[in-house]
């Protein structure tokens, strides 16, 4: 009897994970273990880097093979919704019944700001394909220049789900840090003087054009990109619902309940993709800095084309509304306000850097129809 | 790399994501004009409807101040905002006046504690 004890001890200790860790997952857990620090700790972005970090704690535990690869496991099933793209769009369903496009229906010339801040994405696909990144691979990592996380997702979903991990983790992270890497840009690129600038109030938009709005932008955006349906069609549904005010149940359900639910399969798939193997490569340094150059552009272009609109309204716009055509809603917004007070403390810019934040939305999601369109045939 | 495959794809991709918000932009502002909301002017009648002149009065009526709306604030904000002054003045329109207060007596848990308490107790 001693020696069969003896004998299941031994059974139990060869197949435990401390004989079966090799020196890559151990960096892994650490790695998992820092951005749960950051999503607890420092808050960086928490609602999805807490679930992104936890599932990539699970998808290195030696032995149990508990990853979105490994057909049969828990987060293989739930991975399918990443994979087949329902999780993103779903999402969007929640953001757009969340969000008020009256800024932008009030200014309707901040789409350009929006359409601006995309150029960062395409200028980092360059920047990718000269490191040697694949055409789909490229545009995947571009689109982390969007600053939307379920877009990057979605987009990289399609293109490149081997670099699903190192993408969601570099998008999140630095949608977090937002308030650290736009501000230095803004100041660089705009006068004392162009930053004081005070805006004119907004008109107030009406509730019939609130509720056209969604079903015209799903119609226009839908018949030219077809391939940004699933996302801008979801949102639009999501707003619709908020708008007309007759079906606030399903509005509070998809802002919560099903917002939240969609949230956490995502976050722990996508992070539970992110395997030794996959991740301590040197793809995910390169895709981790390309993702801090789109971040940068996108801000840079914004503000310039922020700039433009400043000079054809001889000084009605103040430039740094521009940077909140990244999307990253509302903290892009915030920070083009808080710099704007910088400078002038009785300045409000929110509600006019809203309506940039919320084209970015719609930018980002176009942009990543164009990309998804014109790199599927180089998928690999 | 091919730079003729690159610059096409960024071209394309700029065109297009501008293209489509241009269209927007166009689409909005003729929705605006057409569909927009007048904004209030400050003697707060509906626009377009003339008004016919005031009856003149017999005797010098009690002199009300009109309310000073700023443009831009809704009719629902002022009413929201109306409804919360009539609350707190129980319709009087005046503001109650606190004479005398007591300081109640410390003892028990700070209102901070007491916060910190209801948060974790919350969901249970």
């Amino acid at each position: 009897m001693f020696e069969m004890f003896v004998g299941t001890l031994k059974d139990i200790a060869v197949n435990s994970g401390f004989a079966n860790i090799t020196w890559q997952q151990a960096v892994m857990l650490l790695v998992s273990c820092f951005l749960i620090y950051l999503a607890i700790v420092k808050q960086f972005e928490p609602l999805l880097l807490l679930p992104i970090a936890f599932g990539m704690l699970l998808a290195n535990i030696p032995v149990a093979a508990l990853n979105s690869h490994a057909e049969g496991s828990l987060l293989y099933y739930l991975y399918q919704g990443v994979k087949l793209g329902i999780y993103p769009p779903l999402i969007f369903l929640g953001v757009g019944s969340m969000t008020d496009f009256g800024p932008l229906i009030a200014n309707p010339k901040s789409f350009i700001l929006g359409a601006a801040a995309q150029v960062g994405i395409f200028i980092t696909f360059f920047g990718a394909l000269a490191l040697g990144f694949a055409p789909a691979e490229a545009g995947s990592i571009g689109i982390i220049g969007g600053a939307d996380g379920p877009t990057a997702i979605f987009t990289t979903s399609k293109l490149a789900p081997h670099l699903l991990g190192a993408i969601a983790v570099a998008a999140y992270s630095y949608m977090a840090l937002v308030p650290v890497i736009q501000p230095p840009i803004m100041k660089l690129l705009t006068t004392k003087k162009e930053r004081a600038v005070v805006m004119q109030q907004l008109r107030p938009v009406s509730k019939r054009e609130k509720i056209i709005f969604p079903i015209v932008v799903t119609i226009v955006v839908s018949f030219i990109v077809p391939d940004a349906t699933a996302l801008v069609g979801m949102l639009m549904l999501g707003n619709l619902m908020r708008e007309c005010g007759v079906v606030e149940r399903l509005t509070k359900t998809s802002n919560n309940e099903l917002m939240n639910i969609v949230t956490i399969f995502l976050g722990i798939t996508v992070g539970a993709t992110a395997t030794a193997e996959n991740f301590l490569t040197l793809q995910t340094i390169q895709i981790v800095l390309l993702g801090v150059i789109a971040f940068g552009f996108g801000t840079a272009f914004g503000v310039i084309f922020g700039k433009l609109m400043y000079i054809f309204t001889k000084g009605k716009v103040n430039p740094l509304i521009g940077s909140a055509g990244v999307s990253a809603v509302p903290m892009a917004a915030r920070v083009s306000q808080k710099v704007g007070q910088q400078e002038n403390p009785a300045n409000f810019l929110l509600m006019h850097a809203m309506g940039p934040n919320v084209a970015g939305v719609i930018g980002s999601a176009v942009a990543a129809g164009v990309l998804i369109n014109v790199l599927t045939p180089y998928v690999v | 790399m091919d730079v003729a495959f690159a610059l096409s794809v960024i071209f394309t991709g700029i065109v297009i994501v501008f293209l489509v918000l241009v269209v927007l932009i166009l689409i909005m502002t003729l929705m605006g004009k057409l569909l927009g909301e007048k904004t209030n002017t400050s003697s707060g009648t509906p626009a377009g409807k003339p008004v016919p002149p005031a009856p003149k009065a017999a005797a010098p009526a009690p002199i009300v101040k009109k309310m000073e709306v700023e443009d831009g604030i809704g009719d629902e904000i002022v009413a929201v905002i109306s409804a919360a002054i009539a609350a707190l003045t129980g319709g009087s329109g005046k503001p109650a006046v606190i004479r005398r207060a007591k300081s109640e007596k410390a003892g028990g848990r700070s209102a901070w504690s007491l916060a910190g308490l209801r948060e974790n107790t919350q969901p249970f």
